[in-house]
């Protein structure tokens, strides 16, 4: 088991490594100088000349990735040009924003959509079923900043229950309560379509179970139904309810930089489209790395619970 | 061949969802190439005598104009031509480049396999929508960036598809006895492999277009895709966010409910190609039906 999971941690660095490289490589496809995108058209030569040599633009390839690999280990991410400030002071707090973000939004879409599911497969072929299955079927379809934005129209702008922007109260702050009151609409925007993706599964895999023999033993021993359901159904479909909520993690984190855009998020989603359309090609580099490293190690920590949680996955390793 | 080809037909026809899906997308085709026949106005200039923001169901707007006073049902139409090259063009050119890398990589393994797979390793390791967003901001805005970012996004997971394929086919004994009959290794793969894997990526494929669809207008949505004035789904929700905020949520609405149509038909496609040309998937579906009529020929 622990030689699993070392060479689990262990198998990450080349990929960690591959990432470095490619996103070190994006600066490269900037059609042109990046010297001069970077600076922008009304930049000076000499201007232009100067960052060239910072940059190490005159150095050959592999000798610019070193020196920006060795920068980047030290912690440092690069100088936005168009912000004037070191990359790292504008990310990092924005950084812990989106892990908010991110984390209230894979706690909404992994119990709503397994109590959902449960629901769903507990009465099979009711209306109650059959709206949820429309519902996720067409989930999965909709883009998330079209979502957010009908959600923001119903809830801020007509109902006027939630806040249209921000992270607190732009007036008086008020801590966990303010925050809570402006993180549903983000994170339910952001939900939507993997909450859909784990309510379908959870159906079928609960409905898979109920016809298993065993559950059948259960019921003839004269066991409660809801105890069979709560504790032996629900323990058995978990494994497969894990290992897509795990997949769900890309997806979360890459709809919430559409919420983070359309409620005003300060987190790196927004600042990444600030980025964007301001031609900031050190920030979007770093923005893009840094989501990046944090999805590699996240997907290990979900593998390595994967394992944790199921017992037949530890066979199969114990096996080998 | 020919049979089996009619089953798979009869098959995806008997699925409901999935002819719908097919009319949905005709339909859509059609409205994208007769688009400046069928669509009542200009889409990029502002009609003769309309207002900004008439709401749907306004003599000669349908559907409404949006707030510069272009009329929106136009623009739906004529935004099916970026949304239908933007979703099937780099889903057509990515297989074409993963059937080539996935099925090397299946039948040699190896190094070439190992170093082809560990490099689409690396790209899975972003989530697919910010590579595209990476990709399409550094090339710069417009279409073609766009599809060569999800060109790129795209090949990845094709190629795991074709590589798990190819790996089983790669076992199976009628490959053991065309190597027998000395039949070189590039027929092997793409004269032999390739049929048997061709039909899980096509199902694959018309799924990952609905995908796009949605991927294209997010990017559209941050001002990454098609320029204005030309119609653009994921442009006009995006406009549309400026008068939604007093209350005109029309605008976003209208073309969102649009690429949720065309993604959701794709989809609905996808899945019942993936039913009808997997042979043990029809037959499951044909053993459950002449079960279910035993049985209730036994009760009568």
């Amino acid at each position: 088991m622990l030689r699993y999971v070392l060479s689990r941690i262990l198998s990450t660095i080349p990929v960690l490594f591959g990432v470095t490289i490619v996103v070190f490589l994006l600066i490269q496809l900037i059609p042109g100088d990046p010297a001069k995108s970077i600076l922008g058209a009304d930049a000076t030569p000499e201007a232009v000349e100067e960052l060239r040599n910072n940059m190490g633009l005159n150095e050959p390839l592999i000798v610019q990735y070193g020196a920006w690999l060795s920068q980047l280990l030290q912690g440092d991410l690069g100088y936005s040009y168009t912000l004037h400030t070191p990359i790292v002071e504008e990310l990092m707090p924005r950084f812990v924003n989106s892990l908010i973000l991110t984390v209230a939004s894979m706690l909404i879409c992994v119990t709503l959509g397994v109590i959902l599911g449960l629901i769903s497969a507990l009465k099979k072929g009711s209306f109650f079923d059959k709206a949820s299955i429309g519902v996720a079927l067409i989930g999965a379809s909709m883009p998330v900043f079209w979502i957010a934005l009908m959600l923001m129209w119903l809830f801020s702008i007509k109902l006027n229950i939630f806040p249209v922007s921000g992270m607190y109260n732009m007036r008086n702050p008020g801590g966990f309560m303010d925050l809570l009151h402006h993180i549903v609409l983000p994170a339910f925007a952001t939900a939507t379509v993997s909450l859909a993706v784990i309510a379908r599964l959870t159906r079928s895999t609960v409905i898979d179970i109920l016809q298993k023999d065993y559950v059948n033993y259960f019921h003839s021993f004269g066991l409660s139904k809801s105890k069979i359901n709560i504790v032996h159904v629900m323990r058995n479909s978990l494994p497969p309810i894990i290992n897509i909520s795990g997949l769900q993690v890309g997806y979360i984190m890459g709809g919430a930089l559409f919420s983070e855009v359309v409620f005003n998020w300060p987190g790196i989603g927004q600042a990444l489209y600030v980025a964007v359309t301001s031609n900031d090609y050190p920030t979007i580099q770093a923005g893009i790395l840094l989501i990046a490293l944090t999805f590699v190690v996240v997907n290990l920590v979900v593998d390595l619970l994967n394992v944790w949680l199921s017992p037949r996955l530890q066979d199969s390793i114990k096996a080998e | 061949m020919a049979t089996k080809w009619k089953q798979s037909c009869k098959a995806f026809l008997s699925d409901k969802m999935a002819t719908t899906g097919a009319i949905v997308i005709l339909f859509s085709l059609i409205l994208a190439v007769f688009a400046s026949w069928i669509a009542p106005y200009n889409p990029d200039v502002v009609a003769e005598g309309s207002t900004r923001l008439m709401p749907p169901g306004t003599e000669g707007h349908i559907l409404g104009t949006d707030q510069q006073g272009r009329d929106i049902l136009s623009r739906v139409i004529f935004g099916t031509q970026t949304s239908l090259i933007s979703a099937v063009i780099p889903v057509i050119i990515a297989a074409i480049i993963s059937v080539v890398l996935g099925v090397i990589a299946g039948y040699y393994q190896g190094f070439i396999g190992n170093l082809i797979m560990r490099t689409m390793d690396i790209f899975f390791a972003f989530p697919a929508v910010l590579l595209a967003i990476a990709i399409a901001a550094i090339l710069g805005p417009g279409l073609l960036n766009v599809i060569i970012a999800m060109i790129i996004v795209r090949i990845p997971y094709m190629t795991r598809v074709v590589y798990t394929d190819t790996l089983q086919e790669s076992q199976k004994e009628y490959i053991e006895a065309a190597k027998a009959f000395g039949i070189g290794d590039i027929e092997i793969m793409f004269k032999q492999i390739l049929p048997n894997v061709l039909p899980s990526l096509i199902a694959y494929s018309t799924t990952l277009a609905g995908v796009t669809i949605v991927t294209v207008a997010g990017l559209s949505f941050i001002g990454l895709g098609v320029q204005p004035p030309t119609a653009d789904w994921g442009r006009m929700a995006s406009d549309g966010r400026k008068v939604l905020m007093q209350g005109h949520a029309f605008v976003t609405f209208i073309p969102g409910i649009a690429i949720l149509i065309l993604s959701f038909a794709f989809s609905m496609i996808g899945d019942g190609l993936r039913n009808a040309l997997d042979p043990y998937e029809r037959s499951k579906v044909k053993e459950k039906k002449k079960i279910s009529r035993k049985a209730s020929q036994h009760i009568a």
